[in-house]
């Protein structure tokens, strides 16, 4: 989890201040999300499908890093 | 699969709304491009985000702009819209270069509004041209060219099912620097393929 919070920090920190939402509330808008997806396929040598890129899997920190538990 | 619904619209070709029996997302809409598009159009284009990654950063006036939309609406190898977003126009996206040979074409979007901008709005807009240029234009291949620095779009496209078939160095020639350009290809059979566990809402397209 720590390394992801690390990319979430130095892509868009307001994501770790707002807990829930995330992409529902445009916290994060399309570009940090690609941004965000492709630094997290680089770190867990994971590749997300476009299909799972949804407010369900990435609304919040939690939900992000449960689908890449998932992946790995 | 299609809905076909005839509808007034300033374009030169029929006047048709194209309806996915899909899931649509009621507030997005391609609508044809206008002449009085054009200043909006104009203002999009010469703005810094988006003129970055496109092959030239033009100096245009009304007169060249409103000549260069002339000649548009005169080639049927292309088309142009406006993308709506809650009935606010946010971007353009086109198809162009259409081949009915080779049965190829390119295609282009730019979001100029940023608040509108959303990966779901994106790929809805992407997902629902794919369809129109695979199933309505029966066309077999998408190719683009993308600058290689453009990581984000390169990434998305990829994501979409596009594939990279080769890098164009030192392509483009802007602004005293040399860009590499990344071509990225896909077919109907790639596209089919993508398509199949992607529940992507598909958007309004007016013809």
């Amino acid at each position: 989890m720590d390394r992801l919070i690390k990319i979430l920090q130095g892509i868009n920190p307001l994501v770790l201040e707002k807990k829930e939402k995330i992409i529902t509330d445009s916290v994060v808008d399309s570009v940090d999300l690609v941004e965000i997806i492709g630094e997290i396929e680089q770190e867990f040598n994971i590749e997300i499908p476009i299909e799972l890129i949804t407010p369900d899997n990435f609304d919040s920190v939690e939900k992000m890093w449960e689908l890449i538990v998932e992946l790995m | 699969m299609y809905r076909w619904k005839r509808c007034k619209s300033s374009s030169a070709r029929a006047d048709v709304i194209i309806e996915w029996r899909l899931v649509i997302i009621d507030n997005i809409v391609l609508r044809p491009m206008t002449m009085e598009d054009q200043e909006m159009v104009m203002k999009w284009r010469t703005l810094p985000e988006i003129t970055k990654y496109m092959n030239t950063d033009p100096v245009i006036d009304m007169d060249k702009q409103r000549a260069w939309f002339e000649k548009q609406q005169q080639d049927s190898t292309c088309y142009n819209w406006i993308i709506v977003v809650d009935d606010v126009p946010v971007g353009v996206t086109s198809i162009s270069k259409i081949d009915k040979v080779n049965r190829t074409c390119t295609r282009g979007t730019y979001i100029a509004v940023q608040e509108k901008r959303s990966f779901e709005m994106i790929t809805s807009v992407y997902a629902s041209q794919f369809d129109f240029i695979f199933d309505i234009l029966q066309l077999n291949k998408i190719e683009i060219e993308v600058f290689l620095e453009n990581k984000n779009v390169v990434f998305l496209s990829k994501k979409c099912g596009f594939k990279q078939e080769g890098i164009l160095r030192e392509h483009i020639y802007k602004n005293g620097t040399y860009y590499d350009i990344v071509l990225l290809g896909m077919t109907a059979e790639d596209w089919k393929e993508r398509k199949k566990n992607w529940n992507y809402k598909a958007v309004k397209i007016i013809i």
